[in-house]
């Protein structure tokens, strides 16, 4: 496997969810609705590696904390306000959900995976891949980690089958060295 | 591809162990039942529960001494998969009912009880794989990928779904859930899912081994892009993952013996599942189908390995779980033969979910070594 294209993000909670569509509409003609945080920054996140993308394609996305505006809106209106949880709320808060509208908006066939952010997650986000891309399952994969609860770090990058090689590296760092990365800070 | 899944371990509303909920399935034996109150509307929903309520922690260290002291399993060399929708939902529940808020800044990482685990008992690494209703079995797919990849000498899957507040208000919120408390997937009068509380381990390995329940010999998964509840009702998406699997596991359609259902009993996925297997059905030889939420109630996340340990213990015992309440479709042909003689059956195993997650796995029962 050999990494074609990287991107990261950084934002704060100072940042809007309206700035996030603002800027992702230079990218996307039209964006899904109610969505969340979690989905809004990975597809910020993703949106500059799509001129690389093909259709054929696996997501997998890894965060350490779940979205905390869903969360922090089910928690309260449910258990504190006894209230029933809006549809959309409640759908959001399964975590996968942010792959999904990923999926949806680049347009990509493929697996779909959501795993926590451990220690090991790049190891592991490119072991879940290269089963797939050996299987023939994909051709490419997008791997995204959303690190942080409050000031979020995010970085994708998007792989291919290379020698049938699983590629050994454990940080963003090791899999973008040698290219130019795209990088956006949101304050 | 293919690897040996044994040393089970299930708890469910059939009760604390496998045997005694092969003995419910085999006796008719109805699940425990708790229901909820939907918050607004005030409507008791049934829910399919265990008869003694722990915290998930206690549980998840419960079946992994189970591991331990009935298999004298040993995890040094393991990777530990937790595969759950919920993960620590009932934790914050908790604390939000303690502090009369939350905020953000509560929230704990989604490795928190992977890790604790892992530090605990001694696995070599931990991995969280959350594709809601399809996690479990995604962990069973990319388990066998990565032990046939030698990245894991085996890997031990611990699944669960708690009795969560927040999932059972919103399946109800949804009006996915049912209130007659019957549950009866593929039934034209169906009136929804019944949600379980589920608690599941096994382990993946290479080689057969003295409790091994089943064979995984492949599978795929994939993300419909249709709806973020469902998948698309005409079957398509479902039908493609279906003859990936078939290919990914070296199998045709006719050499499948039984299909293992998802049948949530809600009417659009029910819809798109008939919609995607009507192709088995029109085979000459037919496999067996069948389902099996009515005895374990949806265990969402968990459902994959659960119904895979269910059914495989059923079969291995000669059982074939039949629909709890009788009745005829005007779809589906579910088995209400309980005999099952087949040795080294194939089974194609369904599970789909929120987010446009659908996975097929086709699995191979083993002969019963004990």
């Amino acid at each position: 496997m050999h990494v074609i294209s990287a991107s990261q993000l950084s934002v704060s909670t100072r940042t809007s969810d309206k700035q996030l569509k603002t800027l992702l509409r230079e990218h996307f003609s039209s964006l899904p609705r109610r969505i969340d945080r979690l989905a809004w920054q990975s597809l910020l996140t993703a949106a500059p590696l799509t001129q690389h993308l093909v259709s054929s394609c696996g997501i997998y996305l890894a965060a350490d904390y779940p979205s905390g505006d869903t969360m922090t809106g089910l928690l309260n209106s449910v258990c504190i306000q006894k209230l029933q949880p809006r549809p959309f709320e409640f759908v959001n808060s399964v975590s996968n959900a942010a792959g999904f509208y990923l999926a949806k908006q680049l347009d990509v066939q493929g697996p779909n995976l959501f795993i926590s952010a451990g220690p090991q997650v790049w190891q592991q986000l490119l072991q879940l891949a290269y089963c797939d891309v050996q299987a023939k399952n994909c051709q490419q994969a997008l791997l995204i980690v959303c690190r942080g609860n409050e000031q979020v770090q995010l970085q994708a990058v998007l792989v291919q089958n290379q020698h049938n090689q699983l590629l050994a590296a454990d940080s963003f760092a090791q899999l973008s060295s040698g290219l130019t990365v795209t990088q956006l800070v949101l304050d | 591809m293919s690897c040996y899944l044994h040393s089970p371990v299930l708890h469910s509303c059939l009760g604390e162990s496998l045997a005694e909920a092969v003995a419910a399935v085999h006796s008719n034996q109805a699940p425990h039942t708790q229901p909820f109150t939907l918050n607004e509307r005030l409507l008791e929903i049934p829910y399919f529960a265990l008869k003694q309520q722990r915290q998930p922690i206690e549980h998840l260290q419960r079946i992994i001494e189970e591991l331990i002291s009935h298999y004298q399993a040993d995890f040094s060399d393991q990777l530990l998969i937790v595969a759950s929708s919920s993960l620590d939902i009932m934790l914050h529940e908790q604390n939000t009912r303690t502090k009369a808020s939350f905020s953000a800044a509560d929230s704990t990482p989604l490795n928190r009880i992977a890790n604790l685990l892992q530090q605990q008992y001694g696995f070599q690494t931990s991995l969280v794989i959350n594709t809601a209703c399809s996690s479990a079995a995604n962990a069973l797919l990319y388990g066998t990928y990565l032990i046939k990849h030698q990245l894991y000498a085996g890997v031990t899957i611990l699944s669960y779904e708690p009795r969560s507040t927040i999932v059972q208000q919103g399946f109800a919120a949804l009006e996915l859930t049912s209130h007659s408390g019957l549950y009866r997937p593929f039934h034209p009068d169906s009136d929804g899912l019944i949600l379980g509380e589920v608690y599941a381990a096994a382990m993946l390995s290479n080689e057969a081994k003295e409790h091994s329940l089943c064979r995984v010999l492949g599978g795929y998964s994939a993300c419909d892009t249709t709806s973020v509840t469902g998948t698309c009702e005409d079957g398509s998406h479902i039908y493609a993952v279906i003859q990936q699997a078939l290919n990914q596991a070296g199998c045709k359609a006719e050499d499948i013996d039984l299909v293992k259902l998802h049948g949530t009993a809600t009417a659009a996925n029910d819809r798109a599942e008939r919609n995607g297997t009507l192709s088995f059905l029109q085979q000459a030889n037919a496999p067996a189908l069948c389902t099996l939420k009515q005895w374990l109630g949806h265990g969402l996340g968990a459902c994959g390995l659960s119904e895979t340990l269910l059914l495989s213990a059923c079969l291995q015992q000669g059982l074939l779980p039949t629909p709890r309440h009788a009745y005829v479709t005007d779809t589906f042909a579910l088995q209400h033969n309980p005999q099952w003689t087949q040795s080294d059956s194939l089974i194609l195993a369904n599970f789909f979910g929120f987010g446009g997650n659908n996975a097929s796995l086709i699995l191979q029962t083993t002969r019963q070594e004990n």
